[in-house]
């Protein structure tokens, strides 16, 4: 294990910058952990054709501060579901823009990083919750589409029902 | 594989604004739905309504996926609500439980409840419009008008033992129940469709069940949660706990369990409350300021008159004939007289003391307080009132323990916050506003300090000059902005002759007493005023800026009302912080004297004339009429300050030749002619008192 722990393998991102990664970090994308596993350790680069550098360096990052988590046991996915509290240290971490935010959560996804999906998929929820479609679309600043007839149609179907 | 993000985009709805953001648009579907897997019913309501995307996603019928996601949401977050009825699906059905909350009808946003057996959420009104009915014998209303057998399959509901059944559907079912020719289909449409209704009926019963059931929940969820929010946050506050619960938005919340209370809920109850709150504080803190301030003038009073009574009461035996004890008048002062005894001698002796001190110092005399009657004691205590008022722990009265949240109580009151005024009674300087002191008529006593610019002191009528016509040319100059009024309280200046044997006591604590050395007069037939010079041979306990062999001279800032008549020995002088100037040891006696007045009106003479006149030194011409001490002075202050030109006019001609040796003066041996000139010149004229006028 110990021998393990010190060995090295280079990320290379779609912009072509490398990174040099301990293997127990990398380790934490079950991506990355499967293909080590098939291949081997291996001197060659490993190239990531969906990640470009700068969504690497964070999602590292995160793997760097989180390395030393078990590998999370297959969870209850209710109380997953239900505990929206992100602690601090993510949410500090994902205090970033929302592009950066989106493009963590495809890398994440990607990558097969169980947790950071999750919790960045927690961090959208959280922006959503309790808004108005209207709020919903100033926050993720999304034109509203709908043509006057369907428009109309949704306001007809909701008449009765609350402002939201 | 995970779609990658730029074949994502294609995706896009075609007409997008640039400035859209594609992040959020272009997300796939299956992180979408992570997405979606954290949020409420609710929630996923509201995004089906953003954009054409996410109303695909959320309200595709027919899609699995969909109504995965909708299933997952209800279930994670709302564990109680039941599966949606066959053949509805779940947007529908989460619309129909839980986004809705008015009548399907008339839109009337009363809070309707959803008669299952019907499958509509109306009201009271809508359902009695919509329906037949069981208690009316004909009419287009009656159910009646159909056959038994025809209606006993239907499904009903059932209120205060009327059955409603539902028009439309009475309707279409009995088109198909007239096309049925044989008993024998009659009887099989019959049996099927008392199944059905016996299942709808069972289903609708344990729906609304449920729903009371989660409305029963969700109020006595949210009230408890209310109430540990509220509590909390009583605890995390420092203010005073009852405030929230009588704040109108805490009724409005109560009222209003019955709706889903999330964080953002909270969130903004949380600051409408704090809001009303601070306000509801400080109205109150206003009254509370109020209401402690009258407390405390009458424990003061108390204190007072406590202290008094004791007093009398102690030397009553040794002196019965001073204090007449009626006993009418014993009878209303036992109560105090029981107090006082009650109290620790430590206690009692320290009231008493802090008493005197407080009487001595507003009265500006020891008083023996067995000698003073009731109406001088009412006086003393209106004078001690007001002397507090000036103190600092009156205007903002400290909290008890810092604390604002408890209210002062007796013990606080006597022990800390009397003996702290009274404390600063002491040493405070009674500061009223200009109008206050114009009323009292004590202007003559006051002095005032000119806000505007620095601490310079200046009498009523000096500030008003100096507001309006010199410095600041300020229209109305009465305002407690530009005026700040000091009461020198009781300056008290009494001349003890060589006609008095000895040297006189201190009285107060903040007595000096002056041995003069030396004193000058305007003429000499005249009793000393202002000059004088002398060292101090005795000073009271309070006296801080002064000790025993500190020489001084008198502050010309004194109202002449003050000044012994007679030449005396000594002098004693209360509150002298301001009517005394130190003298520094390199001046000498006869130079002090020139200290304290003339030399002091010359220099202000000129200094104000340039002031008022916005002038340079170089420019201006200072004519002085009169070379009397004031005038010679007002000539070497000129000199001082940088006047070039200075002109000094004077009949005796030794005068003049005093003045050349000043320095470059224009002497002028005054003849008539040429005085209107010099008058004309003039910007500054100083007209000194001894120039004899022809």
């Amino acid at each position: 294990m110990s021998a393990s722990e010190a060995k090295k393998i280079t990320l290379k991102s779609c912009d072509d910058i490398e990174f040099k990664v301990d293997i127990r970090v990398a380790s934490r994308s079950i991506l990355l952990k499967n293909m080590i596993e098939d291949v081997g350790e291996t001197d060659q680069s490993i190239p990531l054709p969906n990640v470009n550098e700068r969504v690497l360096k964070k999602v590292l990052e995160w793997c760097e501060h989180h390395k030393d988590d078990p590998q999370p046991a297959i969870e209850d996915s209710d109380t997953r579901r239900r505990n929206t509290e992100i602690d601090d240290w993510n949410k500090k971490f994902l205090e970033v823009e929302q592009d950066m935010l989106f493009e963590i959560i495809l890398a994440a996804n990607y990558l097969d990083i169980k947790q950071l999906l999750d919790i960045g998929c927690k961090t959208v929820a959280n922006m959503i919750k309790g808004k108005t479609p209207e709020q919903i679309r100033e926050t993720f600043n999304i034109q509203n589409d709908f043509t006057p007839e369907e428009e109309e149609q949704i306001r007809k179907e909701n008449e009765w029902a609350e402002d939201r | 594989m995970p779609p990658s993000k730029k074949s994502r985009r294609k995706r896009c709805p075609k007409e997008i604004d640039t400035s859209t953001n594609l992040a959020a648009l272009s997300i796939p579907p299956e992180i979408f739905v992570k997405i979606c897997e954290h949020l409420r019913p609710i929630d996923l309501y509201s995004l089906s309504r953003v954009c054409r995307r996410y109303n695909k996603f959320l309200c595709t019928k027919e899609s699995m996926m969909t109504q995965d996601m909708w299933k997952l949401s209800r279930i994670s977050f709302m564990p109680t609500l039941l599966a949606p009825p066959d053949g509805m699906d779940e947007y529908t059905y989460v619309k129909m439980t839980l986004v809705e909350i008015g009548c399907q009808f008339c839109s009337r946003k009363v809070v309707p409840t959803v008669h299952w057996v019907f499958r509509v959420r109306c009201c009271q009104k809508c359902l009695v419009k919509k329906t037949l009915r069981s208690d009316l014998p004909h009419g287009s209303s009656s159910i009646s008008q159909y056959p038994k057998k025809f209606i006993s399959c239907l499904p009903s509901k059932t209120i205060n033992n009327i059955a409603y059944y539902w028009r439309d559907e009475v309707e279409s079912a009995f088109k198909e129940y007239e096309k049925l020719k044989l008993e024998e289909d009659v009887n099989k449409w019959c049996e099927d469709r008392e199944r059905r209704t016996l299942r709808i009926i069972d289903d609708g019963y344990r729906r609304e069940l449920e729903e009371r059931n989660r409305r029963k929940n969700l109020i006595s969820r949210n009230k408890n949660n209310l109430l540990n929010f509220v509590h909390e946050l009583e605890n995390s506050s420092y203010q005073n706990h009852k405030d929230f619960k009588t704040c109108p938005s805490y009724a409005r919340a109560m009222n209003s369990l019955d709706q889903e209370w999330g964080q953002k809920e909270f969130a903004e109850f949380e600051t409408t409350l704090k809001t009303e709150c601070a306000e509801l504080l400080r109205a109150r803190k206003c009254m509370r300021r109020q209401m402690e301030i009258t407390f405390m003038i009458s424990q003061l009073r108390k204190a007072l008159l406590q202290t008094w009574e004791f007093e009398r009461a102690k030397y009553q035996p040794l002196c019965p004939s001073q204090c007449p004890a009626e006993p009418s008048q014993l009878a209303h002062k036992e109560p105090a007289l029981e107090t006082m005894k009650l109290l620790p001698d430590a206690e009692r002796e320290r009231l008493t003391e802090m008493a005197k001190d407080i009487i001595m110092r507003v009265t500006g005399q020891p008083v023996n307080l067995l000698e003073a009657d009731d109406t001088n004691f009412a006086q003393i205590l209106v004078l001690a009132e007001q002397r507090a008022r000036c103190c600092n722990s009156y205007k903002k009265p400290p909290y008890h323990n810092n604390d604002p949240s408890i209210s002062w109580n007796e013990d606080f009151l006597v022990k800390h916050l009397i003996p702290r005024i009274c404390k600063e009674a002491l040493t405070v300087k009674p500061c009223f506003t200009f109008q206050e002191v114009f009323a009292r008529g004590e202007c003559p006593s006051t002095i005032f300090r000119c806000r505007l610019c620095s601490n310079r002191k200046f009498t009523s009528g000096g500030v008003i000059n100096h507001l309006r016509r010199f410095k600041h040319r300020v229209l109305g100059v009465a305002g407690d902005e530009t005026i700040e009024a000091m009461l020198m309280h009781n300056v008290t200046i009494s001349g003890h002759g060589p006609d008095h044997s000895s040297i006189p006591d201190i009285k107060l604590l903040t007595d000096v007493v002056i041995k003069v050395d030396m004193f000058g007069c305007d003429k000499l037939d005249r009793p000393p005023r202002y000059q004088v010079v002398g060292r101090i041979v005795d000073v009271g306990g309070a006296v801080e800026k002064f000790k025993v062999g500190d020489r001084v001279c008198f502050n010309p800032a004194l109202n002449s009302n003050d000044f012994c008549r007679i030449p005396v020995e000594y002098i004693r002088i209360s509150y002298p912080s301001w009517a005394l100037t130190k003298l520094p040891h390199e001046i000498s006696d006869k130079e002090a004297i020139l200290l304290s007045e003339p030399l002091t009106i010359g220099y202000n003479w000129v200094k104000q004339g340039l002031e008022y006149l916005h002038m340079d030194c170089d420019d201006a011409i200072v004519v002085v009429l009169g070379c009397n001490a004031c005038g010679l002075s007002a000539v070497l202050s000129a000199l001082y300050l940088g006047v070039k030109r200075v002109i000094a006019v004077d009949s005796d001609p030794l005068k003049l030749e005093i003045v050349r040796t000043f320095g470059e003066v224009k002497c002028v041996q005054n003849e008539s002619y040429q005085i209107g000139d010099l008058i004309k010149k003039a910007h500054i004229m100083i007209v000194s008192m001894d120039v004899v006028w022809m």
